[in-house]
């Protein structure tokens, strides 16, 4: 018989009689299907005794399409379609064939089913999707066109076009056209303008070749969405097979960015030099009007000696040559003329002095400060009449400026330092410095009168006083020491108390050539 | 002090004052004559009326030519003709190459005494607002200037 020959082949042999009984199970048949032939089984519940499931399913497989049912009816079939499980669990895909056997009438005697474990195939196809699946998410994912070409060869061998054989979803929005328009047709039947361009060229000696080709920025005039435009592309073609792989990428978006850029930053950049020359304008126009104040306030100040000598001498004259022709009273209103006009003249040699410090460009020297503030000291003390303080002058760091104008700060602040101290009996007035990498700070200490802080920031101001009796003074001093230490790049500032002194303070650029010389 | 001016020809003229502020003329004339200094003062009022009387010109044409002032009181700021073009003409002409000239003006500036002292000014003096110091002032520089000082020109008429 043939079942000894049966039982050495690698596929799965089982036979029914026609009533539907199990016959026989080669060696094979029962490995697959995990059991020996079950006599009490029928046809009908063969799927069920076998475990026969729809394959990568849980369904049960339907009896009706069993291959032995079918051979049962006298039908011949072939299904890939169906998984056992085996009672231990393995899952086993297999292809089975059905055949009804008939006998010599043609009646049916048998039905034959043969099954072969398709693992090893269904495994490979799995990886095959599971590939694919990647692949197309892929490129489904990226932002750019990405299409695959097989070449079409021309007669003499040569690339004469390529056809899509595939193309991601960006590719069809940038192409502006559905993907089954696409597939299946060849790029000069979809963009002509290819072959004007000699890009199909290009294309051509990729797959040629294997060179690949990058094009950055290429305009590509042709009709997309049914408007002839011109469009600019980034490009990249590498040979695969028998064809070529395309991405490319619209960079319109990147050039309009890039101009906005451009444009934006030149109307930014003329902008900035717009503010710049307004400011610069401005800045002319101050320092003019500056100036012009400067010398305004000079030439009033230089007109009105005249008038105001004139009216000093009248008084004067009157005082000494008519004096008896004058009362008491009236001599006495007299002299009050003549000391508010010299009064006003005080005013108006500050207001000139104080003008006159802008008008000249100032020295920028080293200044031996310690020499300089005791001759200012000695100098004061000439020309001083009433009670004189102690005055305690230190060894004072240099500084770089115009040793006459620096003359004239020391003057008026320690002056002011005599004048506002004079009250006391224990009068005493120091002077200090200190030393930064970039300037030297100098300290102008009392203990007189001192002044309420909450004025501090008037103190420098021109015709400001803090002091409206009892001390002489026009309130145009210290608005020239701001003025100077300003002119020679420093600064000035006050500290002080009601009753308990003052500290003027100044800072100058440092001599830092002294640094050597000193210890 | 409409009428500062002498009116006696006799006398020959001591002082010429150039001085276009009126009071400022005034109270240096009250403070030159007071101490004596000059008996004749002849004030005009800017550099160009300065310039015709020593030259003898315009309204004074028919001044003795030879009266040359002993000394010539000198302002800077003065219309039409300045007291530094005045000084500049004055030394440009042997006959007044050595005249006696003393700015006296309300500018203490370096710049205006330096050009002052290059344009061949004798003295230089910044008027004070002070009544009293600006008399000392005028009263010294007459005295040096009258008394004291003998100039090349005054020594061959004793």
């Amino acid at each position: 018989m043939l079942f000894p020959l049966l039982e050495g082949i690698p596929v799965g042999i089982f036979i029914v009689r026609s009533g539907g009984q199990p016959y026989y199970a080669n060696r094979e048949a029962v490995r697959l299907l995990g059991r020996g032939v079950l006599p009490s089984a029928t046809a009908a519940d063969l799927a069920d005794a076998y475990d026969v499931r729809i394959r990568g399913t849980e369904e049960p497989y339907p009896t009706n399409r069993l291959a032995i049912v079918e051979a049962l009816a006298g039908r011949a079939t072939d299904h890939d379609d169906a998984e056992i499980r085996q009672p231990d669990g393995t899952v086993v895909p297999i292809q089975i064939w059905g055949t009804p056997v008939t006998g010599p009438k043609g009646a049916l005697e048998y039905a034959i089913t043969a099954f072969a474990d398709v693992s090893d195939r269904v495994h490979a196809q799995e990886g095959l999707r599971a590939s694919e699946e990647r692949f197309r998410t892929s490129v489904e994912v990226l932002p750019d066109g990405f299409a695959v070409f097989s070449a079409i060869h021309d007669s003499a061998g040569g690339v004469a076009d390529f056809r899509y054989e595939y193309i991601n979803e960006a590719g069809c929005r940038l192409d502006q056209r559905a993907r089954e328009e696409t597939v299946g047709h060849t790029l000069v039947e979809l963009f002509p303008g290819l072959v004007a361009s000699g890009l199909l060229a290009e294309y051509a000696r990729v797959a040629e070749t294997g060179e690949p080709l990058a094009r950055e920025d290429t305009d590509y005039e042709d009709v997309y969405g049914g408007r002839r435009v011109t469009r600019a592309f980034d490009i990249r073609i590498v040979k695969l097979g028998d064809g070529i792989v395309a991405t490319w990428r619209d960079v319109a978006e990147r050039r309009r960015a890039e101009e906005t850029m451009a444009s934006q930053a030149a109307a930014l950049r003329r902008s900035t030099a717009d503010l710049e020359d307004r400011v610069r304008q401005r800045t002319t126009d101050l320092l003019r009007s500056n100036a012009e104040l400067e010398g305004f306030s000079y030439s009033v100040a230089h007109d009105l000696r005249a008038p105001l000598r004139a009216i000093h001498g009248y008084c004067q004259i009157l005082l000494n040559d008519h004096a008896g022709q004058l009362d008491e009273d009236g001599q006495a209103l007299l002299g009050h003329v003549g000391r508010y006009a010299e009064r006003m003249g005080h005013l108006i040699e500050g207001l000139l002095a104080l003008a006159s410090v802008s008008q000249k460009e100032p020295g920028r020297v080293p200044i031996d400060m310690t020499a300089l503030v005791e001759s200012v000291v000695a100098g004061l003390r000439d020309g001083h009449s009433g009670r004189w303080p102690a005055i305690a002058v230190g060894q004072l760091a240099g500084a770089i400026g115009d040793p006459g104008l620096i003359r004239k700060v020391w003057e008026q602040l320690i002056g002011n330092a005599v004048k506002f101290s004079a009250n006391r009996a224990d009068a005493a007035v120091s002077v200090e410095s200190q030393a930064t990498a970039t300037e030297a700070i100098y300290h102008v200490r009392d203990n007189g009168v001192g002044f309420d802080m909450t004025y501090a920031g008037k103190l420098f101001g021109v015709f400001q006083r803090l002091h409206p009796t009892g001390f002489a003074g026009t309130g145009i001093g210290l608005a020239i020491v701001a003025r100077i230490l300003g002119h020679q790049g420093g600064r000035v500032w006050a500290d002080g108390r009601v009753g308990d002194g003052a500290c003027f303070s100044f800072a100058l650029p440092a001599d830092s050539t002294e640094k050597a010389a000193t210890p | 002090m409409t009428d500062l001016n002498d009116t006696g020809p006799v006398e020959p003229v001591e002082i010429l004052l150039a001085e276009d502020e009126p009071s400022d003329a005034d109270l240096c004339i009250r403070a030159l004559r007071g101490k004596h200094v000059a008996n004749h003062i002849v004030w005009v009022k800017d550099g160009a009326e300065a310039l015709d009387f020593l030259f003898a010109r315009g309204r004074y044409a028919n001044r003795a030519h030879a009266d040359r002032p002993r000394l010539l009181l000198l302002d800077l700021k003065m219309p039409r003709v300045d007291g530094f073009d005045v000084l500049r003409q004055l030394r440009a002409d042997e006959r007044f190459a050595t005249m006696p000239v003393v700015i006296m003006t309300s500018s203490a500036e370096e710049r205006d005494i330096v050009r002052g002292y290059d344009l061949g000014v004798n003295s230089y003096v910044p008027k004070p607002v002070d009544f009293a110091s600006f008399q000392r002032a005028v009263e010294e520089v007459g005295l040096y200037w009258m008394l004291l000082n003998k100039a090349p020109g005054t020594v061959a008429v004793p």
